[in-house]
């Protein structure tokens, strides 16, 4: 039986008003609520390695696979899972898979993790993330945004919670769809595609789940479904006499629907809200549903959903969800970085999994790599362990001439709680307010595109005071 | 072995520096170099060898990455030239280098010419440009000259707990300096308010903090003094001349470094003072060019070099201790804040200011009684740093 050991929960801190949005489109500013909007240096990768390594993952050592389910992975060919592997401080598994194409990828990743587990692996993180886009001024685009979760599955001795069951069907229907050469999404009309694309699938998933599972409607404390929007979501609620968890309508009505992740994202917001021995069955959406029944077999110690929901920095305007986005023509001569897939090949361990190296000889911690030691001027003699997460700013600047979508390109020296200073460009703080003293966080982002490729590395988000 | 009394310099030459759209980078070697072979009065028969003084030849298309960029415009054939880079040091690393051969025998006359074209693109499309577009893919990326020198102005007052004034002055004397000074890219003065409120180029630095992108050219002719003692020239000696290097490229992820100041300026000023044999820099020193790319960067420059005590470099200039007028004049020709910073020439520009000051030529710029000047090339940010330490022979 597979158990959930470890859970993350990653949300852009950007949100956008949809008031802002409707005041954009040349409306008087209606509509209510907000949604979650990634930075312009986050991609459903990115985002993806974040939720891992808030799940608290830097502490197990070891993985026997890592699943990674996006719509938007930023790679059609060439693993996004692969890469989410090498950013963590122990060897990656060998077992590396991607999973795409529907809305239901996270709940099929972990249908597939159970059957994994069965046939010997023990651990499989399982990371899931989207960044979508719908036409500019489109009612669907202001239901959807952007966030990342993540879970470490282990064998259920000692798990938050162990899957009980779980059912599957499958239906084909056009109601959202994106082509390999779209940008946006499509869809069809709202009627034919809620009717048949949710409503219809769901009642039958659900059906289907009780019969096969023997289990009655009594039985499940907790529904989570990755609905299209909040008012199926209550809708569909309300036909079982259920109530969300108040994180869980937070999610509808101040994130959006997060495309891949919003199924598990919801499921985790009932999760921490649910008792201890309390069903929760996971509905999740799309191209047919799958049913998850979980029991929640321990108290959560450190909840994140609230947190991660509230703490937030508004965007001034619409215009600053375009930027970010890419969506604004410009015919400046853009300065490419030099880079180099072979650099990107060796640097690794230095660059993705951000290890330090430590002198065997004097214990001296150095990053970045050299072969000989500037304390001591050993050579090739070191061993390599990860730099902490978190440190305190020891100065910083704010670049006006460094090319930036934000007009202004922070960097921060930090003295790391590991014990060595590290140099990052500091990405979603609030500039103005920034001092010397103030601790910071690692997070990971896409610096830049030269290449032709993704060029990804890590960066400071300030956190509090010291 | 030291270089003290070795070398006499009896040549100097500098273009007007700025953005000098109608010259090109050969234009400006050409008339630098023509100035000081007039002062220095030798044939170009004479120069034994040259220097080639550019930072970064691509900012040019490709000219000066080798010593046949100074060979071909000043038809000098037939004899070594080597190109210098070491960052924002290279002037005076050349002057360095030509010393040496000068001192050991090797060469009776040596050219040394700076040149730096950065102005036939955009402001950004030179350093910037660098920044962006070279360096390593991910590890540092992010960081400008401007922004790596403003590291230290924030460490710097929250440390000793100073505002922007004091740096803000070190502008506002040197743009007043650069006034008096017919080759200054800027000639204009500037008021404490207008420093204060200019566009933030890296926070805590605004636009007037630092230095302009210029172009440029500084020439000098070296010889041994006996051999310009013959000649009869009105020659300086040298005293000094140092080189240090303390830091690679990333000195922003060395949790040794305080951000306060900089170890080659520290280590390079040690090196000069003991080959010089002077004991107390403040006492010894009448007056000095100092590498001030940025405003922080003049203040941490009087520490590092011992014209004050740590911390007190904020004083020094508050006080007016380094005015025109003051007890140790600092950057009379206006510095990098008012000539402009065009980078190979920058070394032999301060080489250039130094022995007309101490021919007592400097006009409304002069200082008093200059008998010994100092002139501190930084570069890197921070990694690489210069010191010669000039002197009249009487």
């Amino acid at each position: 039986m597979i158990g959930i050991s470890k859970y993350g929960v990653y949300l852009p801190v950007k949100r956008l008003k949809i008031e802002e949005m409707d005041r954009a489109a040349g409306g008087p500013g209606r509509g209510k609520g907000e949604k979650a909007v990634a930075s312009f240096d986050e991609d459903s990768l990115t985002m993806g390695v974040n939720a891992l390594y808030e799940s608290g993952i830097l502490d197990e050592g070891s993985l026997d696979a890592l699943f990674f389910a996006s719509t938007t992975a930023p790679y059609l060919e060439k693993s996004a899972a692969a890469l989410i592997a090498e950013t963590l401080p122990f060897a990656p598994p060998n077992f590396t898979v991607d999973f795409s194409s529907t809305l239901r990828a996270a709940s099929n990743a972990l249908i597939l993790a159970q059957n994994f587990q069965e046939s010997g692996g023990s651990k499989i993180a399982l990371t899931a993330a989207d960044i979508r886009l719908a036409d500019v001024y489109s009612a669907e685009e202001r239901a959807i945004g952007d966030g990342a979760a993540a879970l470490v599955l282990t064998s259920g001795a000692d798990s938050l919670a162990v899957l009980k069951y779980a059912t599957s069907t499958s239906q084909e229907i056009l109601d959202t769809w994106r082509k390999n050469t779209d940008q946006l999404l499509k869809m069809t009309e709202p009627h034919f595609r809620f009717k048949y694309g949710f409503t219809d699938v769901v009642t039958r998933a659900f059906t289907q789940f009780l019969k096969q599972s023997g289990m009655g409607v009594g039985d499940i404390q907790h529904v989570a479904i990755n609905a299209p929007n909040v008012k199926l979501f209550l809708g569909t609620l309300k036909q079982i006499n259920l109530e969300p968890a108040p994180l869980t309508l937070r999610l509808y009505q101040e994130i959006g629907h997060t495309g891949v992740s919003f199924g598990l994202l919801n499921f985790l917001a009932e999760l921490e809200s649910a008792k201890v021995g309390e069903n929760i069955l996971w509905l999740d959406y799309s191209d047919g549903a799958n049913a998850l029944l979980f029991r929640k077999t321990q108290e959560i110690e450190q909840p994140q959903m609230g947190k991660a929901i509230s703490e937030k920095i508004y965007l001034n305007s619409y215009n600053d969800f375009l930027r970010l986005r890419n969506l604004v023509v410009s015919e400046a001569a853009p300065m490419e970085p030099f880079t180099s897939a072979v650099m990107n090949f060796r640097e690794k361990r230095q660059n993705y999994a951000l290890m330090a190296q430590r002198c065997k000889n004097c214990g001296e911690v150095t990053y970045p790599h050299n072969r000989i030691c500037r304390k001591c001027n050993a050579k090739d003699n070191f061993e390599y362990l990860p730099i902490s997460r978190e440190g305190t700013i020891f100065t910083f600047t704010k670049e006006y001439l460094y090319p930036s979508p934000e007009g202004v390109a922070v960097t921060a020296s930090a003295d790391m709680d590991s014990g060595l200073r590290l140099f990052l460009q500091v990405t979603d703080s609030d500039y103005d307010k920034i001092e010397v003293g103030q601790r910071v966080r690692r997070t990971f982002r896409k610096l830049h595109d030269a290449g032709g490729f993704h060029n990804y590395f890590w960066k400071f988000r300030v956190i509090g005071e010291k | 072995m030291s270089l003290k009394d070795k070398v006499a310099i009896i040549g100097v030459g500098c273009t007007k520096f700025g953005e000098n759209f109608n010259l090109d980078y050969k234009d400006m070697l050409v008339d630098s170099y023509t100035e000081a072979m007039e002062d220095a009065g030798i044939e170009p028969k004479d120069i034994d060898a040259a220097w080639l003084a550019t930072a970064f030849p691509d900012m040019a298309h490709f000219e000066g990455n080798s010593g046949s960029s100074l060979a071909e415009p000043l038809s000098l054939y037939g004899r070594p030239i080597t190109h210098v880079t070491n960052y924002c040091a290279t002037g005076m690393d050349a002057v360095r280098n030509a010393a040496m051969a000068v001192a050991s025998g090797n060469a009776r006359f040596a050219y040394i010419g700076g040149v730096e074209k950065m102005r036939d693109v955009g402001p950004r499309e030179s350093l910037i440009a660098q920044v962006v577009k070279t360096g390593h893919p991910v590890v540092g990326k992010g960081a400008t000259a401007p922004g790596m020198f403003a590291m230290l102005e924030t460490r710097y007052m929250a440390k000793y707990g100073v505002d922007r004034t004091p740096f803000a002055e070190v502008s506002v004397k040197n743009h007043a300096n650069g006034s008096l000074n017919p080759k200054a890219h800027f000639g204009r003065p500037v008021t404490i308010e207008a420093v204060l409120n200019a566009p933030m180029i890296a926070y805590p630095l605004s636009l007037y903090e630092c230095t302009p992108v210029s172009d440029g050219s500084a020439s000098a002719i070296i010889t041994t003094p006996e051999i310009a003692k013959s000649l009869k020239k009105d020659y300086i000696l040298v005293k000094a001349m140092s080189l240090s290097i303390d830091a690679g490229y990333t000195p922003q992820f060395d949790k040794y470094n305080e951000f306060l100041g900089f170890k080659a300026t520290q280590n390079a000023g040690v090196m000069a003072y003991k080959e010089a044999g002077i004991k107390n820099p403040h006492d010894e020193i009448d007056f000095a060019e100092v590498h001030d790319c940025f405003t922080i960067t003049e203040v941490v420059n009087y520490e590092d070099l011992q014209f004050c005590r740590r911390g007190d470099g904020w004083k020094f200039v508050h006080e007016g201790r380094s005015s025109l007028q003051g007890e140790l004049p600092v950057n009379p020709s206006g510095g990098l804040q008012s000539s402009g910073h065009p980078i190979g020439a920058t070394g032999v520009r301060m080489v250039y200011e130094l022995v007309t000051q101490l021919r007592g030529k400097a006009g409304k710029r002069q200082v008093k009684n200059a008998r010994v000047g100092l002139a501190h090339n930084l570069g890197g940010p921070g990694s690489v740093a210069s010191v010669a330490i000039l002197a009249r022979p009487d």
